[in-house]
């Protein structure tokens, strides 16, 4: 089975990548693919707990995120020299995910056949 | 080697639209294979057939179109970041009762499973982000 990271390294609501990003890697685990997901940068706000769009304006991804079990997805990374730079910490994040430091990235990279940056 | 190439750089804005496209003449260039080009995210823009950039700068959608027609790369844009941006073809027109429709010839609609096949059937995938 081939595998694919999804690196999320935008920021949510500014822009559409936090939905497209997701859309992929749905549409890449329906396949059978082995989906993992890496937030680094800016990315890591898109997993923070307690976001509150307003509905008129922005799709809420939270509870895309809270399902991702149901797709099999489990391996999900967070930067965490990236989370403290922004004044989070794990208890900070609606997932599970694992707090890796930015040094064993290149690790996770290694582990994953695809690669895609949004 | 064969390719999938993701773009997701709208032309004109962001140096990676152009940067795919020159990866694309490159491979093809050394003998390699690009076995699908897909365009999501404001990278669905480069489908337009409306556009008339000026004559003394690069025509990415020209490029973009030659790409296809004498090389046969196939484009294929994604449908749902199509529909939000307002690319699309005669029967997406239809079913939507727009009044006119914009994909350009060597592009093709269709959805985000394109990505994931044509990466599941090449060796590389390669993103050019915005």
């Amino acid at each position: 089975m081939r595998s694919s990271l999804f690196i999320n390294t935008k920021p949510p609501y500014s822009s559409q990548a936090t939905k497209e990003s997701l859309d992929a890697a749905l549409a890449s685990a329906a396949f059978g693919v082995d989906v993992g997901l890496l937030f680094i940068g800016d990315g890591v706000f898109q997993i923070k707990d307690g976001q509150n769009p307003a509905p008129q304006s922005h799709k809420r991804t939270g509870p895309i995120f809270q399902a991702l079990e149901l797709y099999e997805i489990s391996n999900v990374y967070v930067c965490e020299e990236d989370l403290v730079e922004r004044g989070l910490s794990s208890g900070d994040l609606m997932i599970q995910a694992s707090i890796i430091p930015r040094s064993k990235i290149p690790t996770v990279l290694a582990d994953f056949d695809h690669l895609l940056t949004f | 080697m064969i390719f999938t190439v993701h773009v997701l750089a709208a032309p004109y804005s962001h140096q990676g639209n152009l940067s795919a496209l020159r990866f694309c003449q490159a491979a093809i260039a050394a003998e390699h294979r690009i076995k699908r080009v897909f365009f999501s995210g404001d990278g669905v823009l480069t489908g337009t057939e409306l556009a008339s950039p000026p004559q003394d700068e690069i025509n990415l959608y020209s490029a973009w179109n030659e790409l296809n027609e004498s090389h046969s790369v196939e484009l294929v844009v994604c449908i749902s970041a199509c529909l939000r941006r307002g690319i699309i073809n005669a029967s997406e027109a239809a079913r939507y009762e727009k009044s006119a429709s914009n994909l350009a010839p060597g592009f093709v609609l269709s959805g985000l499973g394109q990505l994931v096949e044509a990466g599941l059937e090449s060796e590389r995938l390669i993103t050019f982000g915005a």
